[in-house]
């Protein structure tokens, strides 16, 4: 069956997909949601992909983009960032409980980190995406995305300092 | 590795300067040794990073099914037919108090055209409603949700 090869062949990114989407939404839920998204609309877009160099960075900035839109359609409609992350510390709540603890704490820290931070720790710390890759998927150069990761890492090291002398 | 190639990778590491291949070497370093205190926050982010790069997607995502496509071209043809033989009728109704009267030419195309702009427009509008009944029917059987269509 022709869908049956074409997910043999996109599969191989959709945990990478599911773990960007999850660092941006907070929310498990959400984020399987989005990934399945982007699979219909890869499917849609299937005789587009064979003339693309690059798949799945394709697919990851078009991930990146639906995360992006979600994230500014729940802010129009005032849902608080606040909340966003209680729905997602309370939803795995238990999951929490039992889960090694340092795990948890580095996942709120980085989870408080601006978007654009969380995104480019995620593709390079967590995915291990070379330069040329996470420029374009974020659509930058090769240079602003080092100035902006070494930015991020910065960013993490200062908050996880604070974050472990509480 | 020794203790200052270490922080010089560190110090690289935050600058955004080291390569997939260094940021390995850090990894493996605090995967396996025991830091003193001050490099106790690198040694939980890299443990972190290792332990997050293993979480998987319980769904897999599903691909909608080809037989769509082809109820898509059939519904807006129905919905077409259907549009064609109701202004057929509104057309034939209008006309008959007038069936007596012979139209010149001019008016004949004037007519017809009046007939054909009307009949793009109710084509438009059930193209459209039957795109939007495709789109929930694929909602319901793929995803489990039910949007009412909006009607103009």
């Amino acid at each position: 069956m022709e869908q049956r090869a074409f997910m043999s062949k996109m599969a191989v990114f959709k945990d990478k997909a599911f773990r960007l989407a999850h660092r941006l939404l907070v929310s498990k839920q959400e984020a399987e949601d989005a990934v399945q998204d982007l699979y219909v609309k890869l499917w849609q877009k299937k005789e587009d992909l064979d003339k693309l160099q690059n798949i799945e960075s394709f697919a990851m900035r078009v991930l990146k983009n639906h995360c992006l839109d979600v994230l500014k359609s729940k802010r129009a409609n005032n849902v608080s960032l606040e909340l966003l992350h209680q729905q997602g510390t309370t939803e795995s709540f238990e999951k929490r409980m039992d889960a090694d603890s340092d795990v948890n704490t580095m996942r709120m820290v980085i989870d408080r980190l601006p978007e654009e931070q969380r995104m480019i720790i995620q593709l390079r710390d967590i995915e291990q995406y070379e330069f040329d890759a996470i420029a374009r998927i974020l659509g930058a150069t090769e240079g602003a995305v080092r100035v902006k990761l070494s930015r991020a890492r910065k960013a993490l090291k200062v908050a996880l300092l604070k974050e472990l002398k509480r | 590795m020794n203790i200052n190639e270490i922080h010089k990778l560190l110090a690289l590491y935050l600058a955004g300067e080291t390569t997939l291949e260094q940021e390995r070497i850090l990894s493996d370093y605090f995967r396996k040794s025991e830091v003193a205190e001050a490099l106790l926050p690198f040694k939980q982010l890299f443990n972190y990073y290792d332990k997050d790069r293993q979480q998987t997607l319980d769904k897999t995502p599903i691909i909608p099914i080809k037989r769509n496509i082809g109820y898509r071209w059939w519904m807006s043809i129905a919905a077409s037919v259907c549009l064609m033989i109701g202004s057929y009728f509104f057309i034939v109704n209008n006309g008959s108090p007038n069936e007596n009267q012979r139209y010149t030419d001019e008016q004949k195309i004037a007519l017809l055209s009046k007939v054909l702009v009307d009949f793009k427009k109710q084509y438009d509008k059930g193209r459209q409603l039957a795109q939007q009944g495709v789109a929930q029917y694929q909602n319901i059987v793929q995803r489990g949700i039910y949007s009412p269509l909006k009607f103009d």
